[in-house]
C-alpha cells in the first residue's frame, strides 16, 4: 500500500483529493517518528491503538481497512487497495470534474 | 461487513441486537463483551454502506492540530485504517 500511497498523493498534489490515514501504532511521537523514517507526507489521525476510538467506532477489524468516499462525503469505494483504490480515486477525480 | 439487500440488512440487524440482548455481558475471547462488538457491527450496517455518508468525526492529527473529516468536503477522500506495525 504504502508505495502505491506515495507515488498516488505526489501525482494529485494539485487536485481535490486527500488521504488521511487513521493510525493506530501509538501516540503523537511514535507516530511523527514513523511518518519520518518512511517518508510519509500525508495527513494521520492519532488514534492510538487497534482499539483507538475511531477503530472501535467503525468495527475495524482487519489492517489495513479503506474507504473511498467522493467529493460529497458519500462512501463509493471499500477495501480497495493499490490499483484498484488508485482506479476508484481516478473514476471520482473524473466523475467529479464534469460537473 | 457488507449488505446492499434489504432483507439481508434486516436479518443481519436482529441476529446482533440478539446477540447485544441476549449475550451482551458475556466476554469474547479477546476480552470484549458482546454488547460492544454487536454495537460495532451495527455501527456498520446503519452507516459505512457504500451509498452513505458516515457520520463526521474529530481527530488530532501527528501535529496535535483537531480535524474534522468534514473539513474535506469538496475532495475525494481515502481513508485508510492501518499501522506501520
Amino acid at each position: 500500500m504504502l508505495p502505491h500511497e506515495k507515488t498516488l498523493v505526489k501525482r494529485l498534489a494539485d487536485k481535490p483529493f486527500a488521504l488521511i490515514g487513521i493510525n493506530s501504532d501509538g501516540p503523537v511521537e511514535k507516530v511523527k517518528e514513523i511518518l519520518a523514517r518512511e517518508q510519509i507526507t500525508w495527513r494521520q489521525a492519532v488514534d492510538e491503538s487497534t482499539d483507538g476510538p475511531l477503530a472501535t467506532k467503525w468495527n475495524v477489524s482487519g489492517w489495513p481497512t479503506i474507504y473511498v468516499l467522493d467529493e460529497k462525503g458519500v462512501i463509493r469505494y471499500r477495501d480497495v487497495r493499490d490499483q484498484e483504490m488508485e482506479d476508484a480515486v481516478m473514476t471520482l477525480l473524473a466523475a467529479g470534474s464534469k460537473k | 461487513m457488507r449488505s446492499d439487500k434489504p432483507e439481508k440488512k434486516a436479518q443481519t440487524r436482529a441476529w446482533f441486537e440478539r446477540l447485544s440482548k441476549e449475550f451482551g455481558d458475556l466476554k469474547s475471547a479477546y476480552g470484549k463483551d458482546y454488547k460492544s462488538i454487536a454495537a460495532g457491527f451495527l455501527f456498520e450496517l446503519d452507516h459505512l454502506q457504500i451509498g452513505q455518508i458516515p457520520p463526521d468525526f474529530e481527530a488530532i492529527d501527528e501535529n496535535g492540530v483537531k480535524f474534522k473529516l468534514s473539513d474535506y468536503r469538496g475532495k475525494v477522500v481515502v481513508l485508510d485504517f492501518w499501522g506501520f506495525w
